[in-house]
């Protein structure tokens, strides 16, 4: 990296040196381009001669008193007092907060709950459950007309290559992203999802809902 | 206790298929549903098909739930980073002087990602096959592909039915 930011800026670091007169600015030749590297650079150093302006008394019209050495000596143990009381201020309120009914009701009842719900399945006898099978038998392949076979990858008139051919010609960026949102790989599904429209979504939604709901989709085949 | 109702519970403890429930009871498919909640509805779906297909026992599907969505989960993860970084190259390739620097160190991110995404799902699969007999093992992988599939169907069904209604709409006087 050579001080330029994400946009090719110059940055902060490397604006303070020119300023500073630490690097010289011919040594950055984006600055002889760039108008808002220059810009900065010249507020830059404005505002470091202004602040040493300030620090000089013949320049600054209000002098700040130093403190006496009593508030010095005394500064660490208000310091350590307030820390003090904070912390037995927070932990109160910790406690409080937590034994108020309010909250407290609500969790001991829930985890009570879970706990007669674990008691009583356990002593559930398992009983065979003849669940009819599933309409969508995922171990059989064969069951899944809608997927026609792969192309060889690499062959001349592969539909993917002419895809990618296109990309920056007559398809957009986008438009891609909608024609590779059929890529089956793992994790594609994700991508594929994204590039669904609302509507499409919402039939999605409702298709998986169906699949879910199925007495099939919780029973063994 | 029978293994289907353990998949169910503990689906609805994590949250998988309250959303959809949720939403049906109260007939609100018109409600956006984000790419998100399809994505938790997909790893639901996943989660118990695997159970049917693997023929899990109760012992072996209480071990198996969280390796399986740790896998599910790592992938994820694994593809949102990479994509993010894949949009910063596509990004810097569409400056007329791209940074070369800076076009390194993107690269050099993505070589990274690929190599822990490919570190973390091997930790995932050696996790999932502990809990697995041998020829399960073998059912999940070609489970997986075949979920992969099918989940694609469904997009393309989903897909299919809206144009379907948009051509019915537009075909009605």
């Amino acid at each position: 990296m050579n001080g330029c930011s994400h946009m090719g800026h110059l940055t902060p670091a490397l604006l303070v040196d020119l300023a500073e007169g630490i690097k010289a600015e011919h040594s950055v030749p984006h600055l002889s381009r760039c108008d808002a590297c220059r810009r900065a650079l010249a507020e830059l150093r404005a505002t470091i001669a202004d602040v040493a302006g300030r620090g000089n008394p013949e320049n600054s019209g209000s002098d700040v008193p130093e403190p006496s050495p009593l508030f010095w000596d005394h500064l660490s143990s208000r310091v350590h007092e307030a820390i003090a009381e904070q912390d037995a201020l927070g932990r109160a309120g910790w406690f409080e907060a937590w034994s108020r009914p309010l909250v407290s009701l609500p969790i001991l009842t829930a985890a009570a709950a879970a706990a007669v719900l674990f008691v009583v399945t356990l002593h559930t006898p398992t009983v065979p459950n003849p669940i009819p099978a599933t309409s969508l038998p995922i171990l059989q392949g064969a069951l899944l007309p809608s997927l026609p076979p792969l192309e060889p990858l690499g062959a001349p008139d592969d539909p993917a290559l002419a895809l990618m051919a296109d990309y920056g010609t007559s398809l957009g960026w986008d438009d891609l992203r909608e024609e590779m949102a059929g890529v089956s790989h793992a994790g594609g599904i994700d991508e594929a999802v994204i590039t669904l429209s609302t509507e499409e979504r919402q039939e999605l939604q409702l298709l998986l809902e169906e699949e879910m709901t199925q007495p099939s989709a919780l029973g063994a085949s | 206790m029978n293994g289907r109702w353990i998949a169910a519970t503990v689906l609805v403890v994590m949250g998988f298929v309250a959303p959809a429930r949720a939403q049906a009871r109260a007939g609100a498919a018109a409600e956006d549903v984000t790419p998100a909640e399809l994505q938790r509805m997909f790893d639901g779906y996943s989660i118990l098909q695997a159970q049917e297909s693997l023929k899990l026992s109760d012992d072996q599907y209480a071990k198996f739930l969280p390796r399986f969505k740790a896998l599910l989960d790592t992938r994820r993860q694994t593809l949102q980073q990479r994509t993010r970084v894949l949009n910063s190259i596509r990004r810097l390739l569409m400056e007329a002087q791209p940074d070369e620097g800076m076009l390194r160190d993107a690269l050099k991110q993505l070589q990274e990602i690929d190599t822990r995404g490919e570190a973390d799902a091997k930790r995932a699969y050696e996790g999932i096959d502990q809990v697995l007999d041998l020829r399960q093992q073998a059912k999940f992988r070609v489970f997986e592909e075949q979920m992969e599939r099918r989940k694609l169907a469904m997009v393309t069904e989903a897909r299919a039915r809206q144009a379907n209604r948009l051509n019915r709409q537009q075909q009605k006087p």
